[in-house]
C-alpha cells in the first residue's frame, strides 16, 4: 500500500513536471522537423521519419529516466524534504521501490504518448503518398513492429532509472549523480562494442576484465531493434520477451541493492 | 529492510547476503541476454549501415570531438572485422571496412593503430578479410602523407608487397622505410634479402657491397659481406652448375666427381666457396652444392636459381 | 516523577560519532552516552546551544540517523523499525514539502502513508489543517507560494493528521514571528490538554519556561541537566542554570 501511494505520487508529480513537459514538448517538434526533412529527401522520409522518430523517443526517454530518476532521491536529500517522509512508519525499501515504480510508469505513458505522435505522423505521410510509393517501402508506413520498439524502450528505461535511482541513493548531489547514470549509459551502449574490443586484444586480463563488465554494466545495446524495425526485418516475440526478461532481472538487482544502500543511509 | 535494531555482525551479514543476490541477479540476467543472441540473433545487426560516408562531413559533424569520434568508429571497424570474419557472410562481406577505416582516419589522421591494424585487416586474404592489399596501400600512403618520417607505415607498405609477392616493390619499400629518421636499422638488411629472393642479385649485390661500406654498425656490415659471399657462392654454382652438360656433351657420359672435370679440362683445381669450403658434385642428381657445414650455409631459396 | 506505564521515549545510552575529514575519516562524538526517558502526557524540553546535540537526537529517535551504541524506544518499541513511528508525528526544523502540491494534498498524502485511507483521511486532514489555522482557500495553493510562517504550520498539520500519542518537533518556533510563535505555543498546549506527548528541541529558553514540565540541558554531546522545571529552577532562573550548565 505505501509502495503504491509513492508511486502514485510520482506518477502524478512527473506529469507535471516541467523537465518532463519540455521534453516531450521537444520530442513532438522533432517529429515536425523530421516531416520537414522527409520532404527534402525524395523517397526515403518513411525511413528516415521512422530513423529519427525511433531515435527521438529513446533519447528523450533516456534524458527523462536520467534526469528525474535522480531527482527522485538525490533531490528530496539536498531539499530536505525527505526527513519528514521519511519520519512517516513506512520502510526505507517501500519508498525506493514507491518511487521506482512511479517513476517507470511516468516513463511507460511517455513512450506510450510520443509514440501515438510516430504513428500520427506516419501515417499522414501514408495518406499523402502515391501507391507507387507505398510498394517501394521496405516496412509498411504504420508498422505495428514500432510499438514493439517502443516497448523494448521502455523496458531499457526501466533499466536505465533503477541506475539512476541507484547513484541517487548514496550521492547527495544531483549533479554526481546524474554524471553518473550518463557514462553507464553511454557505457552500457558501447558494451558489444568494448567486448569486441577486449577479444580484439586477445590478453587474457582483458578478456576477464571484459566479460565482468559485461555483467555489471547494463547491455543497453540489446534493447535496439530501430535497424531492424525500418527495414522492415522480423523481430520475434520470443526476441522481446527475452530481452524484457533480461531488463526485469537486471532491475530488480540495481532496485534491491539501491534499496540496500538507502536502508542504511544516515541523514545528517 | 530495516534492521530491527541489530548492530554489528548481524547488520553486516545481511548488507553481505544483499550484495551477494544483487550480484547473483546480473550473472542471472545476462545469462538470459546470451541465451537470446544465442537462439535467435537477429536478422542483420545495425553495424551494416553507415550514414555518415563522406569523411569531410563526418569531420564536420564530429566538430571538437574528432577524437573522440574516430575512436568510436575504430570500435565499429573492429567490430566489423571481427564480426564478419565470425559469421562467414556471403553477401558483401567485409563492405565496410574501407569507409569505416577512411573515416577513421579522417577525423584522427595521426590514429597510427588505424593506419596499421587497418591495412592488415584489408590486405587478408579471403575468406578472413576482404583480400584488398591496394586498399591497404593506399590507406597507408594517406598515412604517410600525414607523416612522411613514419618509417612504420612504409614497412607496412613492404610487408603487404611481400604477402602479395611483389619482392622488388617491397624491397623498395624497405629501403624507403630505412631511409627514414629513427628508423631501425634493421631495415636495411631485411631489405637486401627481400631483393635477393626476388632474384634481383645484381641490384641485391651492388646494395650489399654499398652496405659494407658504409653501414656504422659491425654487425650490419658482417650481414652484408655474408649475403655478399652467398650471393658470389651461388654465381659459382651456376657456373660450375654448366659444366656438367658440357662434360656429358664431350665425354658422352655423366661426370662422377670433380677429378673428371679436371680430366677433361673444363676446371683447375678443387672448386671452393668464398669461404675455402669445397664445393660438393652429387653424381646421381647431377647437382652442385655446398658443403653442408660451410659457414655460407644454408643459401638463400631464390627464384630462378639451381642449387 | 515516576511512572508505571511505558514511556513515550525512553532513550538509554545514545551515542553518535560522525565521520569527519576526506582523506582520513575520523570519528566526531556528536552524542556522548545520553540517557533519559519522557513519561507519557508530558512535555519535555531538549535544550542546549547550536552544535550541542539536540537535533541528533530527535534525528535518532526518527530513525534519520542511526545510533553508533545505545538504544532508542518509542512506547517501548525499537526506534529503528518502521512500526515505531506509527504513532508518533514529526515537524523537522524548517520544514520543506513538495513545491508543485498544494497543503490539503500533502497532509492527504502523508495521512495516506501513515495507513490512513479514504473518507477517514480526508475529514483528518480538514481537521489538522482547521488546528493549524490554514485557511480553506490556501489549503488548495500549491506550496511553493507559502511563507515560512505558513509552512510551519502545514509541517505541524501532517505531523497530528494521524492523531499521533507523541509529537517531536525539532526547533518548531526558529524563524517565526511573534504571532506565529504564539500559535505553536497554543498548539503545542491544546495537544498535551489532549493527553499527547510532546517532545521538542529549542535554544529560546522562554518557549522552555512557558511549555515544558521537564527539561534536558544538552552541551557538547553529553546530558548535562536533567530533571523537572520547577526543581532546576528553585534557586536561579533557567538562564543560570542553562549558562552554567553550558561552561
Amino acid at each position: 500500500m505505501t509502495i503504491a501511494l509513492i508511486a502514485w505520487h510520482v506518477f502524478k508529480d512527473g506529469a507535471r513536471s516541467r523537465t518532463m513537459v519540455s521534453l516531450v514538448g521537444f520530442a513532438f517538434a522533432l517529429f515536425g522537423v523530421s516531416l520537414l526533412l522527409g520532404q527534402l529527401s525524395a523517397g526515403q522520409d518513411l525511413k528516415i521519419i521512422k530513423d529519427i522518430g525511433l531515435s527521438v523517443i529513446e533519447l528523450s526517454g533516456v534524458l527523462m529516466a536520467v534526469l528525474l530518476g535522480v531527482g527522485l532521491v538525490a533531490k528530496e536529500i539536498e531539499r530536505r524534504s525527505i526527513y519528514a517522509l521519511l519520519a512517516r512508519p513506512i520502510r526505507r525499501a517501500d519508498f525506493i521501490v514507491g518511487k521506482y515504480l512511479g517513476l517507470v510508469a511516468t516513463l511507460a505513458m511517455n513512450v506510450a504518448a510520443m509514440t501515438v505522435a510516430l504513428y500520427l505522423v506516419l501515417a499522414y505521410i501514408n495518406a499523402s503518398s502515391p501507391e507507387a510509393v507505398r510498394a517501394s517501402w521496405e516496412a509498411p508506413a504504420l508498422d505495428p513492429a514500432i510499438v514493439l520498439a517502443s516497448l523494448l524502450v521502455v523496458a531499457e528505461l526501466a533499466v536505465l532509472t533503477a541506475v539512476a535511482l541507484f547513484f541517487s541513493t548514496f550521492s547527495s548531489s544531483v549533479l554526481w549523480s546524474t554524471l553518473f547514470s550518463l557514462g553507464v549509459y553511454i557505457a552500457g551502449s558501447m558494451s558489444t562494442q568494448l567486448r569486441d574490443l577486449a577479444a580484439a586484444v586477445g590478453s587474457r586480463g582483458a578478456g576477464t576484465f571484459a566479460q565482468v563488465i559485461g555483467v555489471v554494466l547494463p547491455a543497453f545495446s540489446a534493447f535496439d531493434v530501430k535497424g531492424q524495425v525500418v527495414h522492415g526485418l522480423a523481430v520475434p516475440l520470443s526476441y522481446v520477451g527475452m530481452t524484457i526478461g533480461y531488463a526485469a532481472v537486471y532491475s530488480i538487482a540495481v532496485v534491491l541493492a539501491a534499496a540496500l544502500v538507502f536502508s542504511r543511509r544516515n541523514f545528517e | 529492510m530495516t534492521p530491527r535494531g541489530e548492530s554489528g555482525p548481524a547488520r553486516f551479514w545481511r548488507g553481505a547476503a544483499g550484495v551477494v543476490v544483487t550480484l547473483a541477479l546480473m550473472l542471472a540476467s545476462a545469462a538470459i541476454l546470451r541465451a537470446r543472441d544465442r537462439r535467435m540473433p537477429l536478422a542483420t545487426s545495425s553495424d551494416r549501415w553507415l550514414y555518415v560516408r563522406s569523411p569531410a562531413v563526418g569531420r564536420l559533424l564530429a566538430m571538437n570531438y574528432s577524437a573522440v569520434v574516430a575512436d568510436s568508429y575504430w570500435l565499429r571497424t573492429i567490430q566489423h572485422f571481427g564480426g564478419d570474419r565470425i559469421t562467414h557472410r556471403d553477401d558483401a562481406p567485409f563492405a565496410l571496412l574501407s569507409p569505416l577505416l577512411d573515416l577513421t582516419t579522417a577525423l584522427d589522421p595521426k590514429f597510427t593503430v588505424a593506419y596499421r591494424f587497418g591495412a592488415i585487416f584489408l590486405s587478408e586474404p579471403p575468406p578472413g578479410g576482404p583480400g584488398r592489399p591496394d586498399q591497404a596501400i593506399a590507406l597507408l600512403e594517406r598515412g604517410l602523407r600525414v607523416s612522411p618520417n613514419r618509417w612504420q607505415y612504409a614497412q607496412d607498405i613492404a610487408f603487404v608487397h611481400l604477402w602479395h609477392e611483389n619482392p622488388q616493390a617491397a624491397a623498395m619499400w624497405f629501403r624507403r622505410a630505412g631511409a627514414m629518421p629513427g628508423a631501425p636499422n634493421w631495415l636495411d638488411p631485411v631489405a637486401a634479402t627481400v631483393m635477393m629472393s626476388g632474384g634481383d642479385r645484381r641490384a641485391a649485390r651492388s646494395w650489399l657491397e654499398d652496405m659494407q661500406a658504409n653501414a656504422s654498425e659491425e654487425w650490419i656490415r658482417t650481414i652484408a659481406e655474408r649475403r655478399i659471399s652467398q650471393l658470389t657462392a651461388l654465381d659459382q654454382i651456376d657456373q660450375l652448375q654448366a659444366m656438367v652438360p658440357l662434360f656429358q656433351e664431350r665425354m658422352h657420359r655423366n661426370p662422377t666427381s670433380w677429378e673428371d672435370f679436371q680430366a677433361a679440362g673444363l676446371l683447375r683445381g678443387l672448386p671452393t666457396d668464398p669461404s675455402g669450403a669445397p664445393y660438393v658434385y652429387f653424381p646421381a642428381s647431377g647437382r652442385v652444392r655446398l658443403q653442408p657445414d660451410s659457414p655460407l650455409a644454408p643459401l638463400p631459396d631464390l627464384p630462378g636459381s639451381r642449387r | 516523577m515516576t511512572s508505571s506505564a511505558t514511556p513515550a521515549v525512553s532513550v538509554d545510552g545514545l551515542t553518535k560519532d560522525f565521520l569527519t575529514g576526506f582523506w582520513r575519516p575520523r570519528p566526531k562524538r556528536a552524542l556522548d552516552g545520553v540517557t533519559f526517558a519522557v513519561p507519557p502526557g508530558e512535555v519535555f524540553g531538549l535544550l542546549g546551544p547550536n552544535g550541542a546535540g539536540k537535533t541528533t537526537t530527535l534525528k535518532l529517535l526518527m530513525d534519520l540517523l542511526r545510533p553508533t551504541s545505545g538504544r532508542a524506544e518509542l512506547f517501548g518499541v525499537n526506534a529503528q523499525t518502521h512500526a515505531a513511528r506509527q504513532r508518533v508525528g514529526f515537524v523537522p526544523e524548517q520544514p520543506y514539502f513538495y513545491d508543485h502540491l498544494s497543503a490539503d494534498e500533502l497532509v492527504q498524502y502523508f495521512a495516506g502513508l501513515s495507513g490512513l485511507g479514504g473518507a477517514d483521511r480526508r475529514a483528518k486532514a480538514a481537521r489538522a489543517l482547521d488546528r493549524t489555522g490554514i485557511s480553506a482557500a490556501d489549503r488548495r495553493r500549491p506550496l511553493r507560494q507559502f511563507s515560512k510562517g505558513m509552512m510551519q504550520r502545514v509541517g505541524l498539520a501532517q505531523a497530528v493528521v494521524h492523531e499521533p500519542d507523541l509529537i517531536v518537533l525539532d526547533e518548531p518556533m526558529s524563524g517565526l514571528d511573534p504571532i506565529g510563535r504564539r500559535d505553536v505555543r497554543e498548539m503545542i498546549l491544546a495537544l498535551r490538554d489532549e493527553g499527547r506527548t510532546i517532545l521538542f528541541s529549542s535554544h529560546i529558553l522562554s518557549d522552555a519556561e512557558q511549555l515544558c514540565s521537564r527539561v534536558g540541558i544538552l552541551a557538547r554531546g553529553r546530558l548535562v541537566r536533567l530533571g523537572a522545571l520547577a526543581e532546576l529552577t528553585q534557586h536561579a532562573s533557567l538562564e543560570a542554570v542553562f549558562m552554567e550548565a553550558v561552561q
